[in-house]
């Protein structure tokens, strides 16, 4: 289980907005926690997929893609703030993310 | 300008998506509105009345493989202006005719014959029969097999996008099953495309007597630029392979993903959507290696 420390949501944060920044070519001040992935950014599912790859590199995560899609079906995320959070979840539970659903 | 290291790649359908550049590539507005006029005369259609800002005519299905062509052929037209040679061509599933007319095998008029001709002889393969596509992503290939058999052993795997993103061919009852099952499975995103034939699967093999009867007919010429396949990977330089890849190119599975690697492993690096759309830079984000993509404003810049 990764350890979250106080940087951590920042850090996250931080990646998330420039990702989309840079995938959809906005402005990153265009994006705030309610930026709604789809309608205001054009984003898709690859692109989730590519930023779950992401922090998986970054804090050496041990989660299967099966296991997030098991959990995303019952915690849909559209904006980029229910989406930190969602990785935030991911980086503190790892594969044992869906025993937080018993 | 030699461009040995560039690949033109060629996408199969028009779509919504937000980026469209299409008012913003010199030259791209008169030219596609020229080539739509030819060939709504070619196919007897009101192609020419297609408008980039209000998607109309894209959820015809026919229609939207026309337009996905004319942008096409448009976009490579300018690239081709401006004195760049790629050193290969590929074209995604029905981008293979595009590729084709960029390549100076065949005319612009006869990739509008060859996309008629083979939709008409789908439809007459299938018809009475409810067929449709559907993309996978997140799941990889054991899990997809696992599902097929599960559900429907007649449901293909068409085309692999990645490791982990797969289109699935068959009778739509059964893509409705196997989508709500690799949801339950893990599925990051599951789609059903809105296209009623189950391209580039087995289904379809019963048009190959008649489409090669078409296709024999039509001129094909060697190819300026080679064509890789994306059934296969070889590489199509002759006018005998092109046409047995525009045949079997109907009822055999594609695989996007092999063909991005194999491009990648002997040194391509540049890549340029020949469309104003991003369907395939899309894609190609999840794809291995350090290639990149461009669009062709970024290309003709």
């Amino acid at each position: 289980m990764a350890r979250i420390t106080e940087n951590t949501r920042n850090e996250v944060k931080d990646v998330v907005y420039h990702f989309f920044a840079d995938e959809c070519e906005v402005d990153k001040a265009q994006i705030n926690d309610q930026t709604n992935i789809i309608k205001d950014l054009d984003g898709d599912s690859l692109m989730f997929l590519e930023l779950i790859e992401i922090f998986k590199k970054k804090y050496n995560l041990d989660i299967e893609l099966k296991t997030i899609g098991k959990y995303a079906v019952k915690h849909p995320v559209s904006t980029i703030g229910q989406l930190i959070d969602m990785q935030m979840i991911i980086i503190e539970h790892e594969n044992r993310l869906l025993e937080l659903e018993k | 300008m030699s461009a040995p290291g560039i690949v033109l790649v060629f996408p199969a359908f028009a779509s919504d998506y937000k980026e469209d550049l299409s008012q913003l590539i010199p030259g791209y507005t008169d030219l596609f509105r020229d080539l739509a006029r030819k060939a709504s005369e070619q196919v007897n259609a009101p192609l020419y009345l297609f408008d980039s800002s209000t998607h109309n005519f894209l959820d015809h299905e026919l229609f939207n493989q026309y337009i996905s062509y004319i942008q096409s052929c448009t976009c490579s037209t300018l690239i081709r202006n401006m004195g760049l040679n790629p050193g290969i061509l590929a074209g995604y599933s029905m981008g293979i005719y595009a590729a084709l007319f960029d390549s100076e095998s065949i005319t612009f008029e006869t990739g509008l014959d060859l996309i008629r001709n083979a939709f008409r002889e789908i439809g007459e393969v299938t018809k009475n029969r409810n067929f449709s596509m559907c993309s996978i992503i997140g799941l990889n290939i054991k899990d997809i097999h696992q599902l097929i058999n599960q559900i429907d052993k007649d449901t293909e795997i068409s085309n692999q996008n990645g490791v982990f993103a797969f289109v699935l061919s068959g009778h739509l009852s059964s893509l409705n099953s196997i989508v709500f099952k690799a949801k339950e499975e893990g599925a990051i995103h599951t789609h059903i495309f809105e296209v009623t034939q189950p391209y580039h699967s087995g289904f379809l093999k019963e048009t190959e007597t008649e489409f090669s009867n078409f296709v024999n007919h039509i001129q094909v010429l060697k190819p300026v630029s080679p064509i890789i396949s994306v059934i296969d990977q070889t590489t199509l330089t002759s006018p005998e392979q092109l046409r047995r890849e525009l045949v079997r190119g109907l009822y055999q599975p594609l695989n996007w993903y092999q063909t991005h690697l194999k491009l990648s492993n002997i040194g391509y690096k540049t890549f340029i959507e020949c469309s104003p759309l991003n369907a395939l830079r899309r894609i190609a984000r999840f794809l291995p290696g350090e290639v990149t993509y461009f669009s062709p404003l970024s290309a003709i810049h």
